[in-house]
């Protein structure tokens, strides 16, 4: 790590930004225009949010609020843990202790710094984890590890089976910090009474071991309070998926970041119910309006991104569709599997249901919720069983009306690259262009923005989509 | 027998007790039970639903069946066991739907196509203010009618009008027949069962069209084509074809 990099304690530096960031905007409309020249190197990233009106300026909020979390946890009592997207964050809420999803982390440095996570990222290697472990967790676990960021006092993952990279890096940094970590385990198959109850049981378990070592007890009535949040934010994600469906769709490119985003930092609590709220509102008024969420105002294509999204600098990725004409449908991140979505109407199992007449109910429709987060949910079993990788594209390919898929990753995703391939010719067989990107998701050094920008022009040129 | 004439008098039985203890209410379909269409933007958000059909928290079932005599099929007609939509309580109700289609030479050839292209025609209703939330292959229907649609006197009545109209379009069809079930769980539920077995035909049929595999001693369907002397007719007829290909 450059000496420099390591002056800095990054959560402190990350929060002082998204703080700032998130007052920005709250003068008059001139008064942020004038800011912009005093703010160069983040005048990209901010943009991105304040152009998107009310929605962005209360996602920024989110993201500032998430970091404050982080910062005041020691002081307030509360225990942090190390967590990773595939992991519902309500749970952690609820008994008292404060999420640091390591993925979110990374995604947020990355398209906020132009020198985005690659120091953190490379530190993890030369204390001895692979170059080719994965990206994501590598950028924030790299603060850690450092010992520039809040230090995790757990570690809890439920990746194994299905992403070998992803919990190894919790096993990693669980033997490197010391400190006490939980795997969730999951069957290769899911909705089947056996896989339910392994769900359970397993969750049931973390629970006991949360217990352990925080001191703190489930409160049920504070759960149920989270889930029946939960319901209400899942009823505004099933309108902004009915929205999804229109053709064109009012639904802006950058909505479908902001929905996981939001869901993985605060699902069940009240402010991203907020977000969620303004998004609908801001996206039916388009609806009525007649207007597309794109601001080009044609909507020239519909993709969907069937694993993850690209978190270059500045939210480019985003960008990139807006100035094409392209409607971003969503990606494996987007959906949660609820059951009152239409996706899931031929795939009863893959969706989670909710219940909170009574404790055990409760328990179980959290198990089954987490389960069914993204990549745990459908990478987890071969990629053309039903309800897998493979039928969970096709069903959304068909449904938002597709012209074509596209796969991004990290070169660490070796639970999807070890078969991209049948699985795109599968989908061309469907009639669905597949374009692979060969970059990293997270670490533009890879493949810079700019070659993979033009390897997607010549993807949708050659395959005569654009 | 036809392939679903044991169904078919489970649901005119069905709808006669309910009759008798005026359950009820018929409606003719006619030319003047028309509804505006509305395509592309006919999205009926949560808060503006006045209803919503099926919901995967309630029960659901929403199947089709045939016969080959278009004279059982009271032609036309849209029963409604229980409230109509304007008397509907509650955001969320159970939810069945039964069309039963009277048509001419059904045969082992034809069955598969003609089903699937009857199946497909509930997707073509583009009515002002309903929308087609979802529909599985597990024989559930999930849809959402406005408080605009309901305020200005949309039921049952149009929508199974609309969905007639949508059969007479195909020249197979004789006579067409709809049964809207709002009851409450229990009803749906006898319903159900009634479609469970219409659903296991229809998948017997699906599996030796599509797999074209004959042999039945590991076929789960055994049983099915063992009581349906029309799956077994079908099946013959497909084994003839294939073996004439192959000759």
């Amino acid at each position: 790590m450059r000496p420099e990099i390591g002056e800095y304690h990054y959560d402190w530096l990350i929060s002082g930004t998204l703080d700032a960031a998130s007052r920005f905007p709250m003068g008059s409309p001139k008064e942020t225009d004038s800011a912009y020249r005093y703010v160069p190197y983040f005048k990209g990233i901010l943009k991105s949010f304040v152009d998107t009106g009310p929605p962005g300026i209360q996602f920024l909020g989110l993201l500032a609020r998430y970091y404050e979390n982080i910062l005041s946890a020691k002081k307030t009592g509360k225990n942090i843990v190390g967590t990773t997207f595939c992991s519902n964050p309500s749970i952690y809420y609820v008994m008292d202790m404060v999420p640091a999803t390591f993925e979110i982390l990374t995604a947020i440095g990355a398209m906020v710094w132009k020198r985005g996570m690659f120091d953190y990222m490379d530190f993890c290697c030369e204390l001895g984890m692979p170059e080719t472990s994965c990206s994501a967790q590598r950028g924030a676990l790299g603060t850690q590890l450092a010992g520039l960021a809040e230090s995790a006092d757990i570690l809890i993952c439920d990746t194994p089976g299905v992403c070998d990279t992803n919990a190894n890096a919790f096993a990693f940094a669980s033997a490197y910090l010391e400190k006490p970590y939980f795997q969730l385990n999951y069957p290769s198959t899911l909705g089947d009474r056996r896989s339910q109850q392994y769900h359970l049981d397993d969750y049931q378990a973390m629970i006991r071991f949360i217990e352990d070592h925080t001191g703190k007890t489930l409160d049920y009535d504070r759960l149920a309070g989270h889930i029946r949040e939960i319901d209400r934010q899942d009823a505004l994600t099933a309108e902004m998926e009915d929205m999804l469906l229109l053709k064109p769709t009012p639904i802006p490119p950058i909505f479908t970041l902001m929905i996981y985003a939001g869901r993985f930092c605060f699902s069940g609590h009240p402010e991203y119910t907020k977000l969620l709220e303004i998004m609908v509102e801001t996206a039916r008024e388009r609806m009525k309006a007649g207007v597309p969420g794109l601001r080009s105002g044609k909507e020239k294509l519909r993709v969907v991104m069937c694993y993850i999204d690209h978190y270059t600098v500045d939210m480019n990725f985003y960008h990139y569709f807006e100035e094409r004409g392209i409607a971003l449908t969503g990606s494996i991140l987007t959906r949660n599997f609820r059951d009152g979505n239409r996706y899931v109407a031929d795939m009863p199992d893959s969706a989670y249901h909710i219940d909170t007449s009574s404790p055990a109910a409760m328990l179980d429709t959290i198990a089954q919720m987490n389960a069914r987060m993204p990549m745990v949910r459908s990478i987890r079993g071969p990629y053309d069983r039903p309800g897998m990788w493979l039928s969970e594209t096709l069903a959304c390919a068909r449904m938002y009306q597709a012209d074509c898929v596209i796969y991004n990753g990290t070169p660490g995703c070796r639970n999807t690259w070890g078969m991209v391939k049948p699985f795109a010719r599968d989908l061309e067989k469907n009639g669905y262009p597949v374009h692979i990107m060969y970059d990293d998701g997270f670490d533009d050094r890879v493949e810079s923005w700019s070659a993979t920008r033009e390897r997607l022009d010549e993807f949708f040129h050659v395959r005569g989509l654009l | 027998m036809g392939l679903f004439d044991k169904q078919y008098l489970e649901i005119t039985d069905f709808l006669d007790r309910r009759q008798r203890v005026g359950m009820v209410s018929t409606f003719s379909h006619n030319a003047k039970t028309v509804w505006p269409e509305e395509r592309n933007r006919n999205l009926v958000m949560g808060q503006d639903t006045a209803v919503e059909l099926g919901n995967p928290g309630d029960v659901s079932t929403s199947f089709l069946l045939w016969v080959d005599d278009p004279e059982k099929i009271k032609n036309r007609r849209v029963s409604v066991v229980g409230p109509n939509l304007p008397n509907l309580t509650g955001k969320q109700v159970s939810f069945g739907k039964v069309v039963m289609v009277g048509g001419r030479d059904f045969n082992a050839d034809n069955a598969y196509d003609r089903c699937r292209e009857m199946e497909l025609l509930r997707y073509d209703l583009h009515l002002k203010g309903y929308m087609m939330r979802g529909a599985s292959q597990y024989q559930r229907e999930w849809s959402r009618v406005s408080r605009e649609a309901v305020t200005n006197g949309f039921s049952f009545r149009h929508l199974g009008s609309a969905l007639i109209e949508k059969f007479f379009n195909l020249d197979y069809v004789e006579a067409a027949e709809i049964i809207f079930i709002t009851s409450g769980r229990e009803d749906v539920l006898t319903i159900k069962a009634i479609g469970d077995h219409v659903a296991r035909h229809v998948a017997a049929m699906n599996k030796m069209t599509e797999e074209m595999t004959f042999d039945c001693d590991t076929c789960d369907y055994n049983a099915v084509c063992g009581d349906v002397a029309e799956l077994r007719a079908m099946r013959a007829a497909l084994k003839q074809r294939e073996t004439a290909a192959y000759a």
